[in-house]
């Protein structure tokens, strides 16, 4: 447990060494409220966060891998891998240690947009309960993005390609459910295959806890998926760190 | 080799994901919490039985415009939000139906045979512009080929929309007509003749007495059984009993309604302190008689054990609902408080028979006294406002011979709204525990029943009149029309306690709709401010408007040179006048705009620009500590 301690805090505070964290948290606040107000938050006289909310599987798919890039390539690339599994540390402790740095800053990104909540609250009587839930999803799907592209980040040195290969897999997942999609799958594969494809689907899931539901189906769906990738990228390391 | 094992692993470790996914899934089914403050997604215990009902498969055909709503303006994001809302809920049906319910998505596009299909469905159709069409509705259908259709999610029902997509299941389950039994002291049922004999009746003139619409109406509906009141039992398998104006009813035929309902029965009463339409025959012996008549009627023999009763012959006056009418014809109209108004104020919104009653007209109504009871559970549907208050005629005779001064002189302010409506649930006790002496010996002592069964329930009006045909109809060329809602509510009710215990237990929604509350009022202030002001300035406008008239009309050719230049410089002046007071107009109203504006372009620049000068400040923080912390550091070297 303290080796993981170790490894979460050498790896958090490398994010603010750098201004690397800085300009994340600036583009993701600016873009976040920028969506927002674009997509007709003020027009809809709502009180409710459903728009700001409905960009995030988006605006994640672009950050996330950005913040997940360097996580394993840049540590394969300056050969400090092999430094870092000197030290009597588990691979595992190792990808759980940044695994949740990387997460708590994309919480604090997300706690970071709380005026928009106080502006909502100023305009009227929201129902918090949505807007609950919604933070929740946001961190749920925040982190099986993450777990993805860490996975991809171990898998190759270049930071470029990692980047890359994350935002297909993450968007493969987040549109798996989608309409379009399952209608042009449907006469290629079985329906059972097709259901197992929609079930996957990050979009649903997020949907489903948005609009103020917490179900234990999509929130276990969430941390099985990034138990998974988590997984398998320590089954990469194990076999490459030496490489 | 490495990398191939590896492959394999990574491969398992999805399957192995994958699986376990399936798996949780199928093992937690539902299990969650709703956080919204209505339970908005969580569906009533009623619509989990009428689902688990379901023995075919249905399918949920939901048809909305969504592109010709994306194209439209901003308004519409209105329905795009309901819309979502509708078909979140529906998906809990659909989760909630292992597999009996399929939900079907359609955008019905014009000229498509999506679109011809909605239309022979009867989804309302409303036409948005030249080629987009306006669509949302569900059409609900089984394996049989029947269907039930929801034409259109009128805004208006938003809270009650579980209850209206539960309440077509249950009527896409059931297959017959309902039956209602109508005991009635007042000839509301009409003479009972074939079409035939009635023509013939009125071709030899005698006199035939129409049903009243009320009843044509329903029949639409039910199947409507006449019970004489002098009979000793009610029908067997009636879906529920109808008792208006009940009056000298006998013991035996009272008992047999008790243990009506103590079977789990229906029970709609409506009694009157004083019903207009309950006129004594002429009796020639004693003209004076029908001076005395009492046109009252109650079922407190029954009631009273379950918590509520009428007030014997006091009348119901509200002046803050009370409608003006003539009394006599060419008479002019005047107040008169026992001619109720009831409005949205006067109904109880969370109860699904009157949450959307706003229009209701009652005469001489009466009080309804309420006393809570062990294990039932009675919910007033109307009330008058809160200085409602009663009346008690001295005499009868002060009732045949109504006079609205000493009506309004005798009404004084009451605290408390009265209750003329009340629903009642749960467990009844009987009022025959030892049941009732008849001529005949079969009746049994234990074939009583005690308390009732599931699904009893019992709906109060204190007032008959409220159906009349002069208070609910209108005579037009067609014949009679609606009129105001009172019809709709004894239809509400009829429909809300028909056939399916599990749809009186649902109840309305509550706050859908969350306005910007803060925007909305400074609107209205804005309007309030500036109306004064926009009917100041248009007055002046028109003013100079004629001042720049009159001054046309004076030209004429003989004196255009002479008045030429006094002309020009008073018209411009004027013109400029004009030109002023419409910009100020202008200006006044645009200042609602402004201010909106204003407040929209703040709380971006806020969110915008506020987060990352949040992020500055942590930066700045940030490093002044790090800073500090070299700094030690270095000292602590150095020394």
């Amino acid at each position: 447990m303290n080796s993981i301690i170790s490894i979460f805090k050498r790896e958090f505070q490398s994010y603010f060494a750098t201004p690397l964290a800085y300009v994340f948290l600036t583009i993701f606040l600016i873009l976040s409220s920028y969506q927002t107000f674009a997509n007709g938050f003020f027009e809809s006289r709502q009180a409710s966060l459903r728009i700001f909310f409905s960009n995030m599987p988006i605006l994640f798919i672009l950050l996330v891998p950005a913040i997940a890039m360097r996580l394993w390539s840049e540590e394969r690339k300056s050969k400090s891998i092999e430094l870092l599994f000197t030290l009597p540390i588990t691979t595992t402790q190792a990808v759980l240690g940044k695994f949740f740095a990387a997460w708590l800053m994309l919480f604090v990104a997300l706690f970071l947009t709380f005026p928009i909540v106080i502006s909502v609250a100023y305009l009227g009587t929201p129902d918090y309960g949505p807007i609950i839930t919604g933070y929740v999803g946001s961190v749920l799907l925040a982190g099986s993005y993450l777990s993805i592209s860490l996975f991809f980040s171990a898998l190759t040195k270049n930071q470029v390609i990692s980047f890359i290969l994350s935002v297909v897999a993450c968007g493969c997942f987040l549109y798996a459910g989608s309409p379009s999609i399952l209608e042009s799958l449907q006469n290629k594969l079985p329906i059972n295959i097709i259901e197992i494809i929609e079930s996957l689907s990050f979009i649903s899931r997020f949907e489903s806890i948005q609009r103020g539901v917490l179900q234990l189906r999509d929130i276990s769906f969430f941390l099985v998926l990034g138990a998974g990738w988590l997984w398998a990228t320590v089954v990469i390391l194990e076999e490459r760190k030496a490489e | 080799m490495k990398s191939i094992k590896q492959i394999i692993t990574i491969l398992l470790i999805g399957i192995i994901s994958i699986f376990s996914i399936l798996l949780i899934q199928n093992l937690v089914g539902n299990t969650g919490f709703d956080l919204t403050q209505n339970k908005l997604y969580t569906l009533s215990k009623g619509t989990r039985n009428i689902i688990s009902s379901i023995d075919k498969p249905i399918t949920f055909n939901l048809y909305y415009a969504r592109k010709a709503t994306l194209k439209g303006n901003n308004q519409l994001q209105f329905w795009n939000n309901y819309f979502l809302y509708v078909k979140n809920l529906l998906t809990e049906y659909v989760k909630l139906s292992n597999g009996k319910i399929k939900l079907n998505i359609i955008d019905p596009r014009p000229f498509s045979d999506a679109e011809e299909q909605a239309l022979l469905y009867g989804i309302q159709k409303i036409p948005m512009s030249q080629d987009e069409n306006f669509f949302f509705g569900l059409v609900m259908t089984n394996e049989l080929g029947r269907d039930k259709v929801i034409k259109i999610f009128e805004p208006q029902r938003q809270e009650l929309v579980e209850y209206d997509i539960s309440k077509t299941i249950v009527n896409l389950l059931q297959r017959d007509k309902s039956t209602i039994g109508i005991i009635s002291s007042i000839p509301i049922m009409g003479d009972e003749l074939s079409p035939y004999m009635r023509q013939m009746m009125q071709l030899q003139g005698q006199k035939t007495r129409e049903p009243w619409g009320i009843i044509t109406h329903l029949k639409q509906t039910y199947k409507l059984i006449n019970i004489d009141t002098k009979i000793d039992k009610i029908p067997d398998n009636l879906d529920f009993l109808l008792i208006i104006h009940p009056k000298q009813i006998n013991k035996n035929l009272l008992f047999s309604i008790d243990q009506y309902v103590m079977s789990g029965g229906k029970l709609i009463i409506l009694e009157d302190p004083h019903c207009l339409n309950d006129i004594p025959k002429p009796n020639p012996q004693n003209p004076y008689a029908i001076l005395q008549y009492d046109a009252s009627s109650n079922l407190n023999q029954l009631t009273k054990k379950w918590g509520v009763d009428l007030i014997d012959k006091q009348i119901v006056l509200d002046r803050n609902i009370a409608l003006s009418t003539p009394l006599a014809q060419g008479q002019a109209p005047q107040l008169f408080l026992p001619f109720l108004g009831l409005n949205h104020q006067c109904v109880n919104k969370d109860e699904i028979i009157t949450a959307n009653l706003n229009d209701l007209t009652f005469l001489f109504a009466g009080k309804l006294n309420i006393k809570s009871q062990k294990n039932l559970n009675i919910r007033p549907l109307l009330l008058t406002t809160k200085i409602g208050n009663t009346w008690q005629p001295k005499s009868a005779f002060a009732l045949q011979n109504i006079n609205p001064n000493s009506i309004s002189n005798a009404y004084q302010e009451g605290d408390k709204a009265i209750v003329l409506s009340a629903l009642i649930t749960g467990q009844f006790k009987t009022n025959f525990p030892n049941g009732v002496k008849t001529k005949r010996k079969d009746s049994k002592k234990n074939n009583i029943i005690k308390t009732s069964k599931t699904g009893a329930a019992v709906v109060i009006v204190a007032d008959v009149d409220f159906i009349s045909d002069s208070l609910a109809y209108q005579k037009s060329i067609f014949g009679l029309a609606i009129q105001g809602q009172n019809s709709s509510l004894l239809l509400n009710t009829l429909e809300y306690l028909s056939g399916n215990n599990d749809l009186i237990s649902m109840r309305s929604r509550g706050q859908f709709q969350r306005p910007f509350t803060l925007i909305d009022n400074i609107e209205k202030q804005s309007d309030k401010k500036t109306k004064q002001a926009i009917k100041d300035i248009t007055s002046r406008i028109k003013t100079y408007q004629m001042e720049l008239q009159n001054l046309e009309q004076q030209t004429d050719s003989t004196n255009v040179n002479l008045i030429q230049n006094k002309v020009l410089n008073q018209r411009q002046k004027i013109e400029l006048e004009i030109r002023n007071a419409n910009k100020e107009l202008r200006i006044l109203q645009n200042q609602k705009r402004i201010e909106v504006e204003r407040i929209k372009n703040m709380l971006k620049n806020i969110n915008l620009f506020g987060s990352a000068l949040m992020v500055l400040v942590i930066a700045l923080i940030v490093s002044v500590i790090q800073k500090k912390h070299k700094n030690s550091n270095f000292i602590g070297a150095i020394k």
